[in-house]
């Protein structure tokens, strides 16, 4: 009997040892060439939304803010590109407006996309689209940094208090002297929040540079100031689309629809 | 219901992810939150991750390298429809790779892969990309080839259920309760068609030997 379990023992080990030896031992990783992504992706459907009734407005609304064209989405991937992933497609929303004539792309941290971005109706050239994009994704990469974000929570919650005080104290008549403090509070801590979005904004043109080129952001800076009927007048805390260019640039150049930026030196 | 809550969770994820400054762009679970919503682009950068591991566990499983390649897209595909369905809290390697088994087992079945001979071809690139290289001479090639077709020949006369069974311990080196999860049966049976298996497996190779003296 045990010599009969000795052999089914050595025999089941003699079998296992076969069966390992005909799967093999565990392979590196092959990697796949590119052609077989594409074959994957040409097959992947479309993620099918769930409808629900009272939200199919809404999202027949968020359809259309989804719709990004080909042109813009190139622009991206090439910023994706460059700055190694910092954002994602998903957090790009593309408008495009009638009647504004100067492109724009607007930040957000709270909780929608990231990256707004405002175009008019006519087209933009590829390095007004991408320098567009890129201070768009360099502006986020900065503004989310935990020590920005911790000083914009404390300069806003700053201005807030103010805010109340000043209301309490002229609501409940306290100290005299409590309103003009609340109202400096709140103007320096308004003022300190317009100088770091203008600081915010020159450190994201260095990092644009970084990532496209001193080059192709130079032409986008200019490609962008044609679009623009006034290139000399930033919107409120950032430079003007003339300021970036003179610091990007440190050439000056005359626009081509013949208003001078620049003087000839 | 479960797919509307899933999708819902997904999207309550993606949003909350995209918030407050957390760094994740790169981050998995970030990639598998935008992939859920659609995004190609983050199910793209999934691919890079883990494509070529996947293609090396089919590889060993069906030993063609055409059909591992099949096969590692068809888990992608697979996974890319059931993403909804995916729970973040986990890692997604073992679970595309649960998938891979049941795809590649599926396939192997339907193309009969233990019916076709392995070619020479195929056993030197296996050779090639084992962990630990191996050299053979001419002679231990075609005792491996003999072996192996040896053993061939005894899978192919085996169940289907035994096949997946034997091809998931020693092609995967699955435990039996991994087996049980992935092909979802209770343990009990996948021992006893453990055991049957390597049973038949042991008697068709005895009847095979003696044949041939």
């Amino acid at each position: 009997m045990q010599w009969n379990s000795n052999d089914t023992q050595k025999e089941q080990r003699d079998l296992d040892e076969r069966l390992a030896a005909y799967y093999g031992p565990q392979l590196r990783e092959q990697p796949l060439p590119q052609a077989s992504w594409q074959s994957v992706r040409q097959r992947l459907t479309p993620r099918r939304s769930v409808k629900l009734p009272h939200i199919r407005l809404r999202q027949r609304w968020r359809r259309r803010q989804r719709f990004i064209p080909a042109d813009v989405h190139a622009a991206f991937q090439r910023v994706a590109y460059e700055s190694r992933n910092i954002c994602t497609l998903a957090m790009l929303r593309y408008t495009q407006k009638a009647g504004i004539h100067e492109p724009a792309v607007r930040i957000s941290l709270l909780p929608r996309p990231a990256l707004g971005l405002i175009l008019p109706r006519e087209p933009l050239s590829a390095s007004a689209l991408d320098v567009l994009i890129a201070t768009g994704a360099a502006r986020y990469h900065i503004m989310r940094q935990a020590r920005a974000l911790a000083i914009r929570f404390l300069l806003t919650s700053i201005a807030l208090f103010s805010c109340m005080l000043a209301t309490l104290s002229w609501l409940y008549h306290w100290l005299q002297v409590d309103i003009p403090i609340a109202i400096v509070l709140c103007s320096c801590s308004c003022g300190i929040m317009l100088w770091r979005r203008r600081h915010t904004a020159l450190l994201a043109d260095r990092l644009v540079v970084y990532w496209l080129g001193r080059e192709r952001t130079c032409q986008g800076l200019h490609a962008l100031a044609d679009h623009s009927r006034t290139p000399y007048r930033g919107r409120w805390g950032e430079p003007s689309l003339s300021e970036r260019i003179t610091r990007v640039c440190a050439t000056r150049v005359a626009t081509r629809n013949g208003r001078r930026l620049t003087l000839a030196r | 219901m479960t797919l509307v809550n899933g999708n819902l969770l997904a999207l309550f994820l993606c949003s909350i992810l995209q918030k407050g400054g957390v760094d994740l762009a790169n981050g998995e679970a970030d990639l598998i939150a935008c992939a859920i919503r659609g995004d190609q682009e983050a199910f793209r950068q999934l691919w890079e991750a883990h494509h070529a591991v996947a293609m090396a566990t089919a590889l060993r499983l069906c030993h063609h390298r055409a059909l591992a390649e099949e096969i590692t897209q068809g888990a992608f595909l697979l996974a890319w429809r059931g993403l909804p369905r995916f729970q973040s809290s986990y890692p997604f390697r073992p679970w595309l790779l649960r998938i891979l088994y049941r795809h590649a087992l599926d396939v192997m079945e339907k193309q009969r892969v233990h019916l076709q001979p392995v070619s020479l071809d195929e056993i030197m690139e296996a050779e090639a990309g084992f962990a630990s290289s191996m050299h053979c001479t001419h002679d231990d090639l075609q005792e491996l080839i003999a072996q192996r077709e040896e053993l061939r020949h005894a899978l192919a006369r085996l169940s289907p259920d035994q096949r997946r069974v034997i091809s998931l311990r020693y092609g995967a080196d699955l435990t039996e309760l991994d087996i049980a999860q992935i092909l979802d049966w209770p343990l009990g049976t996948v021992k006893s068609r453990l055991n049957r298996a390597r049973e038949r497996l042991r008697v068709l190779l005895n009847d095979t030997k003696g044949e041939g003296l």
